[in-house]
């Protein structure tokens, strides 16, 4: 009798330490993890689902001419509800620890043909994040964005009701690596005429967009997310 | 007591209660009636020596392409099958390159001081080497990646790697949160395995996250019959569908008529792991489509297309 408990006790160890050693984390059609690269993730909680853009009331447009190189620390380029301070000849846009993209639309807009530059000085980005000016604005959820990152890219993209449509840009090396890598300083331009919007990035054409509507309306610089830039200039300038 | 302990060590094996090994399948009834289907060929660890039971060599993945192209196949990614494979030559027939788990092997880098290169036998460089070499082959493959680990392995080059992936012209698809299979898992957690790893994307790519919405699913199963196709479509990541085409490991070529007859079909697409394959095998299947020439390449692959 002593024997069989044995026995039986025994068995089920060995049984448990079979169950217990064919437990474990499974991969693709079954087999095991456990190599070197692999480790728990550690929490994530970025958890944004839906666009939402930081919200600054959108100023009324109420020029068509601006210039503005925030020599003043009191210049209010894109209004009064516009919270990011001017300082040593520059607005200090730090968006550095959000996710959600900055959009400032400024009191200055095209009613015509016009041309909208800024001048940004990148202080801390991610090499994809996009940094440009937006024109035909609507709302800062309604517009188009033309834009580069520090990767030697650009990109052009219409922003409806907070939801992003790409246009062009942000695609392989071949096709649209076009300006130098790592830039620091980069001037955005675009250049509305007619149906069309010429892009330059630091002076150079990169692209002419062709537009349904002429993309004239309120307009204004963008700073993605995860961005720290100072923006040096801003210049809004009707063609007449 | 030895006979029970030698009968348990025979019954006795690593894998007990994992899931089942791949499955040979035929592909489903009514998608043989014409040569329309794209093969999608899946690999994991690519390393020498080969790392895992479902890893190859580096030799073998080289062997590979060398068969594949010699078969006359083209790659493509998830794109250029939403695109309607516009861009595959009239006399080559498509085929995609997947790499599930985003392991290290897939995409190393080398630091030597203050230089950083790709490592020249990582995949993304046999690739680049091959494709450079035999330009008629074409040039992409699709890098599926589970969060569960730290992609690619070095988690300072994290964002860098993801980014050079996409100028270097090849595709990132999600291969979930935590790696769990669908089938197991209760739909109520669905969305954050689907959603989580498209905020982390989101994270690292920036307005490039637009060019994520393939996925494989884990396990390479997906729930039958139950509406999870609609269910998984239904997830949105700003404002857009996060999952527009769905991957399987089931041992099957699809057919482009099961993705054009249904919904459905976009979320069904057969893979073969080339662990368990060989393009031997392969070339034998039945549907896959003929190298033979188009009658004009803006054709939507009429003649291979079964219209709907």
């Amino acid at each position: 009798m002593k024997f069989r408990l044995q026995y039986t006790a025994i068995t089920l160890f060995l049984f448990s330490i079979l169950i217990i050693s064919g437990c474990g984390e499974t991969r693709t059609s079954g087999f095991y993890a456990g190599v070197s690269t692999t480790h728990a993730a550690t929490a994530d909680t970025t958890g944004i689902y839906t666009a939402t853009f930081s919200n600054l009331t959108s100023p009324e447009a109420k020029d068509t001419l601006l210039n503005c190189t925030f020599n003043d620390i009191l210049t209010q380029p894109f209004g009064s509800s516009c919270y990011y301070e001017v300082y040593n000849g520059s607005m200090h846009i730090d968006n550095s620890i959000f996710e959600e993209p900055v959009v400032l639309l400024s009191t200055a807009g095209l009613v015509d043909d016009g041309l909208v530059e800024a001048q940004f000085d990148l202080v801390n980005a991610a090499s994809h994040c996009v940094v440009g000016v937006v024109v035909g604005a609507e709302s800062t959820e309604d517009f188009l964005l033309l834009g580069a990152n520090s990767r030697g890219q650009y990109t052009v993209q219409r922003c409806i009701n907070g939801l992003w449509v790409p246009v062009m840009g942000l695609d392989t090396f071949e096709s649209s690596r076009l300006l130098p890598y790592s830039q620091p300083g980069v001037e955005i331009s675009a250049l509305v005429h007619g149906n069309y919007v010429d892009l330059r990035v630091n002076g150079q054409l990169i692209q002419v967009v062709r537009t349904t509507m002429p993309a004239i309306g309120q307009v204004g610089v963008f700073v993605d997310g995860y961005v720290n830039t100072n923006l040096d200039r801003i210049t809004v300038v009707p063609s007449q | 007591m030895i006979h029970l302990l030698v009968t348990l060590l025979i019954l006795w094996s690593p894998r007990t209660g994992k899931t089942s090994p791949l499955a040979y399948t035929d592909p489903e009834p009514g998608n043989t009636s014409a040569p329309s289907g794209i093969p999608v060929i899946m690999y994991h660890h690519v390393s020498d020596p080969v790392n895992g039971h479902y890893g190859v060599s580096t030799g073998r993945l080289r062997t590979d392409l060398q068969l594949l192209d010699d078969a006359g196949f083209f790659l493509i990614t998830s794109e250029d099958i939403e695109n309607g494979l516009m861009q595959v030559p009239p006399d080559r027939r498509p085929l995609m390159l997947t790499f599930d788990d985003g392991w290290q092997d897939n995409f190393n880098f080398l630091i030597t001081g203050n230089t950083t290169e790709i490592d020249p036998a990582c995949v993304v460089s046999i690739l680049e080497d091959y494709c450079n070499e035999h330009p008629d082959f074409g040039h992409g493959a699709t890098f599926f990646i589970s969060w569960d680990k730290i992609p690619f392995g070095q988690e300072e080059y994290e964002a860098e790697k993801f980014n050079l992936l996409l100028d270097m012209g090849y595709s990132i698809g999600n291969h979930t949160n935590m790696h769990t299979d669908f089938t197991r898992l209760p739909r109520d957690k669905w969305e954050n395995a689907v959603l989580l790893p498209m905020a982390k994307f989101h994270r690292r790519l920036g307005m490039r996250i637009t060019e994520i919405f393939a996925m494989a699913f884990p396990g390479g199963r997906f729930p039958r019959g139950t509406g999870a196709e609609d269910y998984l479509a239904g997830f949105t990541f700003l404002g857009t569908q996060a999952v527009r085409i769905g991957f399987m490991a089931n041992g099957s070529v699809s057919s482009m008529t099961s993705l054009l007859d249904s919904p459905e079909g976009w979320f069904r697409i057969g893979r073969l792991d080339m662990s368990q394959y060989s393009v031997r095998e392969l070339l034998g299947w039945r549907n896959i489509m003929h190298a033979g020439p188009r009658d004009n390449l803006h054709d939507p692959l009429r003649s291979r297309i079964p219209q709907r």
